[in-house]
């Protein structure tokens, strides 16, 4: 499973990354994930099969959609406590849940 | 051409001031004597022509008006109905009449002073006097509009080439263009987003402009501009507007424009609706005594929309019941109005001198000028309670109809009253309280106002019904109900006892159960605790300020009672050529209004007005301290503690010690925070009845985690203990917001009962705690993963940075953004704590150029940061920072 993230300048999602990484071992899941800032999005997304975006880049979902929908893969905006709080577990179960 | 246009040509061209009668004219043009007749009384009502009258009935058209000096104004006949706003018209004609094309001018107040119409009467005026012509235009244009997308705005203002950018298919002219020669009046003018501002301010200063995307033409335009804002003009944005505009007029809040000019506004609004309906309204004392005195903070247009809210609901009763008149009595008028006759006791003698007292009614019609007394005296049997009775009655014998009018009335009038009219209506409470409840509660309600002539607040009633609804319960469980100070009660308020007695009785009989003694005490506290929490406001220490020069006082007060949203500091000055001695009356007269027994302290510059404070002391017998120096924050300090009810000697060591705290940050280690570190406040006069109730339904409404946050019920009934448990409480931990009907605590947040229980507050108070949240973990979290710094600390160096920027940008983060932003620079810090390298930022070089203003002060923000950590942040890392404040909102 390849997870995608992107925030503004893929600098604090990939603090997430590290969280999202741990609640994986935990569960036994063998997952990629990894963050980018939103313009690198278009050149790392076929490598994803599943988007998701950080709540302070929600204006791009339209059009990370748009993208994403080109190549059947699930875009969404990881809620705002779950971010906040760093909460790898939830933001991991959510990515997960999008996949099915 | 019409018949009628052709009669008024004709009378036109026989000459201004030329008399003729209607047998005259139909001769002169071959018409019909009674056609002619009928037009020229059509043009007459139309205030086209004017009348002599006699036999024959004599017309003429007017001299018409061409001379700078000849007509009288619109802004004449204003300022001769309202004396406060002469000097502001003296100003707005200045403006218009400086040579060549007018000044730019700045327009201040409050919301709902009237400012765009003020705007419109510069515009009437210019064109009155023939400053400008007469199709010169007027456009109004509000900033806020467009706030969050520069770039339309900046097109919108100055027009667009053809091929700017994708979509701009053709040249367009933008606002300035097209108020060449006339008035461009910019509303909210503090929206206006800094990218804005510079092309705007080139504009002021040349009156010259490019339309975007042109770059070889330089335009020009004559435009006087008038802005308006309702915001503090010390904010740094406005600063820099105010360096560029000469004259700024500032518009009088309805409490600043007096008794007499409210009456003047009020009947004029009545006058409208008269008209609108075409019949004459009557309007009773009372109801006129409640408009003139109840809290209105939105000014002019919530008074409107009372009035008319109060006309509609008459109306529908006239209707309804096919009366004979559209009277108004006490009964239409909304709740909160009503309270204004609790007020109307400390303007008692004003009152009386504007109304009179012997008047039973007045008579608005829909046309005249003047208002009619009707009615005869007002005997002393039939008091304004009664009369309330008497209609209550009259409304509860139509049965259901009632509920169903008031709903109509409120869903048309919605629009009118959002976020003005808040009462919680019948069928809230339905919801949450048992009918036979509410009905007993009305009940009470109605037999203690009339035994107490007083009206009790709407939030009385619905804690009294909440009280009720709890204690029944309790009883049914068999707990009893113990009121510590029964017999202290007793004896304090012997008459609120006596009916809280009653009150019982009626219980009893309702509810089919035995009470103990112990209710009556707290139903007398219901009773008195609305008073208290009105006395106790004005037993605050007063705060005065006066200083030398003309509006250095005025303006310190004024900046702080904005910002802390109040009326509560007052401002003297004393210009240099005026006599101290004059000055020294008017304050001993200030400080007579609002000095009280806890005393009075002044704030001053130097000289002769050092030794004021001894002669006010001596004068009103207050104790008054003087603070022998003066500055917006040291207002701002004695303010805000004055309001919160500390002691005289308290404030005034406060506000000294501002001046050597100066920049001076003490490190203090914060206490231990006890665990949950969160919590939010319930508090009833029990403690177990409401408090437990709300305790309740916000742990079941809510979403929360319960190792972050806790609830805590307080227990009112000895206000003072339950002020210092509530500090003790916020020594301990973080208080998110309080629930209770009486307000404990001015630095806290504060819901009422009933917009909890309607659910209002629940999303706000969600928020609250779903930001508290992420912020306590995020804290957590960065504390475990962030490398070079301090998670817990640099967390809250970033939100106080944060902080700052909204308010200087006037932008406030949404919750998405502001948890994005905290994360982002967070992280930042700490990477370039860890020497790694920052990210590039696409097209910096465009996107700085559109965004200089911003990146300015973003950068300067973000060196406090920069500074404590030791880093330097590059310009792409600005450039992600100012991404925050673009995007936000337009991510909703």
């Amino acid at each position: 499973m390849n997870i995608l993230l992107c925030c503004a300048a893929g600098m604090s999602t990939s603090l997430l990354v590290q969280k999202m990484e741990q609640a994986a071992r935990e569960k036994g899941l063998e997952v990629k994930i990894w963050a980018v800032s939103a313009d690198d999005v278009k050149s790392h997304i076929d490598q994803a099969e599943v988007l998701l975006l950080g709540p302070q880049v929600r204006y791009k979902l339209a059009e990370m959609k748009k993208v994403g929908e080109e190549r059947g893969i699930p875009v969404d905006v990881i809620r705002t406590v779950d971010y906040g709080s760093l909460n790898g577990k939830n933001v991991l179960e959510f990515a997960l849940r999008l996949k099915q | 051409m019409k018949r009628v246009d052709f009669i008024y040509q004709k009378l036109l061209d026989s000459g201004p001031d030329t008399k003729l009668s209607a047998s005259e004219l139909a001769e002169l043009l071959g018409l019909s004597r009674a056609n002619v007749s009928s037009d020229l009384n059509r043009l007459w009502k139309e205030g086209r022509i004017e009348k002599e009258e006699g036999r024959p009935t004599l017309f003429y058209v007017k001299q018409a008006k061409d001379s700078l000096y000849l007509a009288q104004t619109a802004l004449d006949r204003l300022a001769k109905k309202n004396k406060s706003l002469i000097t502001r018209i003296e100003q707005a004609k200045a403006a218009v009449l400086y040579p060549p094309r007018g000044m730019h001018c700045l327009i201040l107040g409050e919301t709902g002073v009237g400012k765009s119409w003020f705007a419109g009467m510069i515009h009437e005026f210019a064109v009155d006097i023939g400053r400008l012509d007469k199709g010169a235009p007027f456009i109004v244009f509000n900033c806020a509009d467009y706030a969050n997308n520069p770039q339309l705005l900046i097109s919108q203002l100055f027009g667009v080439k053809k091929g700017a950018y994708t979509g701009a298919e053709m040249d367009r002219k933008g606002l300035v263009e097209k108020a060449d020669g006339g008035i461009l009046f910019l509303d909210e003018v503090h929206r206006l987003p800094a990218e804005g501002q510079e092309i705007f301010f080139t504009f002021m200063d040349k009156g010259t402009f490019r339309r975007v995307g042109e770059t070889e033409v330089e335009r020009t335009a004559q435009v006087q501009i008038v802005m308006a804002t309702t915001e503090n003009p010390e904010s740094s944005l406005l600063k820099t507007f105010m360096r560029r505009i000469p004259m700024v007029i500032k518009l009088p809040s309805l409490l600043e424009r007096g008794m007499e000019e409210r009456l003047g506004l009020v009947m004029e609004i009545f006058r409208e609706e008269a008209f609108r309906l075409g019949r004459e309204i009557q309007i009773s004392a009372s109801v006129l005594q409640a408009f003139l005195c109840y809290h209105c903070p939105n000014n002019i247009g919530q008074l409107k929309t009372d009035i008319q809210l109060t006309c509609a609901s008459a109306y529908a009763e006239y209707i309804s019941l096919k009366k004979h008149v559209l009277h108004i009595s006490i009964q239409d008028v909304p709740h909160h109005v009503k309270q204004g006759l609790l007020m109307a006791k400390d303007y008692r003698q004003e009152l009386d001198e504007l109304i009179g007292t012997e008047h039973k009614c007045f008579v608005v019609q829909p046309s005249e000028e003047s208002i009619w007394f009707g009615g005869e005296q007002e005997d002393a049997a039939n008091s304004v309670y009664e009369k309330i009775e008497q209609k209550i009655y009259e409304l509860q014998n139509q049965g259901v109809s009632e509920e169903e009018l008031e709903f109509d009335i409120e869903n048309y009038f919605t629009t009118f009253i959002k976020g003005v009219h808040q009462r919680i209506n019948k069928g809230d409470m339905a919801r949450i309280i048992d009918p036979i409840i509410i009905h007993l509660v009305e009940d009470i309600v109605r037999y203690a106002e009339a035994k107490l002539e007083k009206i009790l607040s709407q939030k009385v009633i619905f804690g009294l019904a909440l009280h009720i609804q709890t204690s029944k319960e309790r009883l049914s469980q068999g707990k009893q109900i113990v009121h510590p100070h029964i017999n202290s009660v007793r004896l304090k308020y012997k008459k609120e006892f006596a009916v809280a007695l009653e009150c019982v009785r009626m219980i009893e009989e309702a509810l089919l159960m035995d009470l103990p003694i112990g209710e009556a005490g707290y139903l007398t506290m219901f009773f008195v605790l609305d008073d208290e929490s009105m006395q106790e406001e004005r037993e605050t220490v007063g705060v005065l300020v006066i200083t030398h020069g003309s509006g250095g006082a005025t303006a310190m007060v004024d900046v702080t009672n904005r910002l802390l949203v109040t009326q509560y500091a007052r401002a003297i000055d004393l210009p240099l050529e005026e006599d101290s001695m004059l000055v020294l009356e008017q304050a001993i007269k200030t400080a007579r209004d609002i000095g009280s027994a806890s005393g009075l302290l002044l704030l001053v510059d130097m000289g002769s007005l050092l030794g004021f404070g001894e002669m006010i002391e001596k004068e009103l017998g207050i104790p008054v301290k003087v603070v022998p120096m003066v500055s917006t924050p040291h207002v701002i300090e004695a303010t805000r503690k004055a309001m919160l009810g500390h002691s005289l000697e308290d404030v005034y060591r406060d506000v000294v010690s501002i001046s050597m705290l100066h920049r001076e940050e003490l490190p203090k280690e914060p206490p231990a925070k006890l665990s949950p570190a969160l919590t939010i406040v319930a508090a009833c006069l029990s403690g177990e009845g409401s408090a437990l109730f709300l305790k309740q339904l916000l742990e079941s409404r809510l979403r929360y985690d319960e190792k972050l946050l806790e609830f805590v019920p307080l227990q009112l009934l000895d206000k003072a203990q339950a002020k210092s448990r509530l500090k003790k409480i916020k020594e301990e931990r973080t208080v998110l917001c309080v629930v209770s009907n009486y307000m404990l605590d001015r630095g806290l947040r504060c819901y009422s009962m009933d917009d909890v229980m309607n659910g209002e507050a629940l999303s706000d108070i969600q928020q609250l705690i779903d930001l508290e949240e992420a912020y306590v973990k995020m804290k957590q979290s960065l504390k475990e993963h962030l490398k070079m710094v301090k998670g817990q600390d640099i967390l809250d160096d970033v939100r106080t940075c944060v902080t700052r920027m909204e308010e200087r940008l006037g932008n406030t983060l949404t919750f998405d953004t502001r948890i994005g932003a905290y994360l982002h620079i967070c992280c930042l810090v700490d990477r370039l704590k860890a020497g790694e390298h920052s990210i590039a930022y696409t097209d910096k070089a465009v996107f700085l150029a559109g965004n200089r203003t911003l990146h300015n002060l973003i950068r300067h923000e973000l060196q406090p940061l920069a500074d404590k950590y030791d880093v330097t942040f590059s310009e792409d890392d600005v450039c992600f920072v100012m991404n925050f404040f673009i995007h936000n909102k337009t991510l909703v």
